[in-house]
């Protein structure tokens, strides 16, 4: 676990689902709204996701030893094929979950396999990518720390973003 | 695609800063591209550690969960009474009828107007007078069997009377005001009505 993993168990024991949603909105919208394809309906399964959460989360389950950013994922994944199926999404969550493997283990792997094609980029594009996206330093930021231009620095995320899109594409 | 990668770039700077971008907006601003620039973000907010939220985040989130409105949330955390924002807002805008410019931003405010059509100069005007992204925050409230306002509207329809907060939410006369006061809006669409409900 990280440290923002442990904060978020805390934020979690302590029943501030309030703030952990708040944290985690804009990650649900995205992942619902890149699983329907379509902006209304992943919009709608958001909602249905977060107030699924705080359901079952405000009702006592817990799944021990698992990130709540790993919960996050699960419960989309979920909702959405739940979506699909014309299934009810304010139906119980599955009270057990094989922490060590199954979903648990592909959000694992995500996150390695991501890691992984950053690492697979040209240094002075990880570089960039790194302080930018990853760090929020601003690009003029960038640039006086690598000892270049912002032109430059623009130029090493453009060819990084073609990069990556290839890698992920590619890789479907 | 050079589009995208601009709006990619655009959000994601806002969202190291621990703004909370308005994904909607950005995918949308994207057109045919919408389903690229989402891949993307996605993968990015895989990735990107998550910023600790604002505490109006916090705010609104709270009160959606308790099945209350968002931007009423956010307007009472202003400590602004609702005749006080539509007077704001009125004089932003250049309206004269102020009363019927209250009953379509209560029913903005309450969730239960489409915000689609609503157009961007109110958004604009919402923006500076709140201090932040209002159309970020506006959801639809919940009807008894699961379906939201939203869903309603996209299905051709007017907003069901049976519109109502979730059970453990105590049903306001705001609420009340605002379900009886939804309609499709007049025939013909003044300016007035063209803010609010676009141009069909």
């Amino acid at each position: 676990m990280t440290d923002d993993d442990a904060r978020d168990a805390h934020l979690l024991e302590t029943g501030r689902f309030d703030r952990l949603l708040a944290k985690y909105h804009l990650v649900i919208l995205a992942r619902c709204i890149k699983g329907t394809r379509i902006t209304d309906d992943g919009q709608d399964v958001a909602q249905d996701v977060e107030f699924r959460l705080f359901r079952e989360f405000q009702a006592g389950k817990r799944y021990p030893g698992i990130p709540f950013r790993v919960i996050v994922h699960q419960v989309v994944k979920w909702t959405i094929q739940d979506h699909f199926q014309g299934r009810p999404t304010d139906v119980p969550l599955p009270e057990g979950w094989e922490a060590g493997g199954g979903e648990f283990a592909d959000q694992a792997v995500d996150r390695i396999w991501i890691g992984e094609l950053v690492d697979q980029l040209p240094e002075v594009e990880r570089e960039a990518c790194t302080l930018v996206y990853l760090q929020g330093v601003s690009p003029e930021q960038a640039a006086a720390l690598l000892g270049t231009t912002r032109n430059n620095i623009d130029q090493r995320l453009f060819h990084a973003r073609k990069r990556l899109r290839e890698m992920i594409n590619g890789d479907g | 695609m050079a589009d995208v990668d601009r709006l990619f770039d655009e959000f994601a700077a806002a969202y190291v800063r621990g703004d909370q971008p308005d994904l909607v907006a950005f995918v949308r601003r994207a057109g045919e591209d919408g389903d690229e620039l989402a891949r993307l973000i996605d993968v990015f907010l895989r990735v990107a550690p998550t910023p600790e939220p604002r505490e109006d985040d916090v705010a609104v989130m709270h009160a959606r969960l308790q099945g209350e409105p968002g931007l009423l949330a956010l307007r009472r955390r202003r400590a602004r009474r609702v005749d006080e924002v539509v007077a704001d807002l009125a004089e932003r805008l250049e309206v004269d009828d102020v009363p019927r410019l209250k009953r379509y931003y209560q029913r903005l405010e309450g969730g239960v107007l489409d915000p689609r059509p609503v157009d961007e100069r109110v958004w604009d005007a919402l923006r500076e007078l709140f201090a932040t992204n209002v159309r970020a925050i506006i959801r639809p409230l919940t009807t008894p069997s699961g379906d939201s306002a939203m869903a309603y509207y996209r299905r051709g329809g007017e907003p069901t009377p049976e519109l109502a907060l979730p059970s453990a939410a105590p049903r306001t006369e705001l609420h009340e005001r605002l379900v009886l006061s939804s309609d499709t809006g007049p025939p013909e669409r003044d300016e007035l009505d063209r803010l609010f409900l676009g141009d069909d």
